[in-house]
């Protein structure tokens, strides 16, 4: 038996009174607190500024790489660290350093060369290869690391050549 | 925050009332009005509120029938003792079979159906009030709230005939 529409609105009503008389307890007492953590803002305005805060200090952090980069690739000879920045890496060690024995920068040979006198030559043979080195270090100090190298190893081989005519192994 | 101070004391009974009637449980309709009370004043809503008190106790009836639907325990058990004693005892069995009928279908229904028909019939607020405080059309809230009339009515009276017949068996 299908109940009709009048008794299922009765048992409705009926049921809406019964919650409505449904006895309340007392309210009991609320906080509202006098600080409440309130998130950041989410505005359009300050999400551009925290991003262009950031993008701006990640621009600067990147410039500053780049210029230590490009300093030390123009003075390879100098070691920027905390400690020794700036100054000529007089102490490192030779096997470490890609230049020959005795050269160990490009500051210490120019200010060898400034000291050693060109014209009078010693009797060294080795302090005039030295010399030859010097020089020729002093002259193309602001050639490319790669072409000073080579231009030492010519000279290398061109004072070993002097050498060996002028003191024959036999 | 006078201002909050003068919506609390106003309110908050209203807001109490609603959630207990809903939940039937002391300490969970007292978490369920702090916990709207919080949410409001921590993250207020973006368009302006004409009427606080409906939007308030959309709030909670919502929250509160979102509670019912996740609780499994049979309610009123945690009502504290001197509370138990003090509520009236006239109450029929039927009435209460009712209620708890009502209750139960309530949470079958979608949310906004329930929430609007609380508000509507039991809460007895107005259309324009309910439609304001749900940011729907008026339009809107009578559909909600004439499809969940039909539902409670049609499982209400099923369920009070099978009850019947139980008993007369």
């Amino acid at each position: 038996m299908t109940p009709s529409s009048s008794e299922n609105s009765d048992e409705l009503a009926k049921a809406i009174r019964a919650i409505q008389a449904t006895p309340i307890p007392e309210c009991p007492s609320f906080e509202i607190p006098t600080q409440v953590h309130r998130p950041l803002p989410q505005s359009l305005p300050f999400r551009w500024l925290a991003l262009g805060s950031v993008a701006a200090a990640a621009c600067i952090l990147g410039l500053y790489c780049l210029s230590l980069q490009l300093f030390q690739t123009s003075n390879p000879g100098i070691e920027l660290s905390h400690s020794n920045a700036g100054k000529p890496a007089e102490n490192a060690s030779h096997n470490d350093s890609p230049w020959p024995p005795g050269l160990v920068s490009r500051s210490s040979v120019i200010k060898q060369a400034t000291n050693t006198s060109m014209i009078t030559m010693p009797q060294d043979p080795m302090q005039n290869m030295r010399n030859d080195v010097a020089w020729l270090k002093a002259e193309y100090g602001n050639s490319s690391y790669r072409e000073q190298l080579e231009r030492i190893q010519d000279l290398w081989l061109f004072c070993s050549f002097k050498k060996e005519a002028r003191e024959p192994s036999l | 925050m006078d201002h909050w101070t003068r919506i609390r004391d106003e309110v908050t009974p209203k807001l109490w009332a609603t959630s207990y009637r809903i939940l039937n449980h002391f300490e969970d309709a007292r978490d369920c009005v702090q916990d709207v009370l919080l949410e409001v004043l921590s993250k207020p809503p973006r368009q302006p509120v004409e009427n606080w008190s409906g939007y308030l106790q959309w709030l909670v009836a919502k929250r509160s029938l979102d509670s019912l639907r996740r609780r499994k325990r049979i309610p009123a058990t945690g009502l504290p003792i001197q509370v138990v004693n003090s509520l009236s005892t006239s109450e029929t069995t039927q009435e209460q079979d009712l209620r708890e009928s009502l209750l139960a279908e309530l949470q079958q229904l979608p949310s906004n159906q329930a929430t609007a028909f609380w508000m509507t019939c039991i809460e007895e607020y107005s259309g324009r009030e309910v439609a304001a405080a749900m940011n729907v059309a008026e339009s809107t809230v009578r559909s909600l709230v004439h499809r969940a009339r039909q539902h409670l009515s049609r499982k209400l009276a099923v369920g009070q005939e099978s009850s019947r017949e139980t008993k007369q068996t």
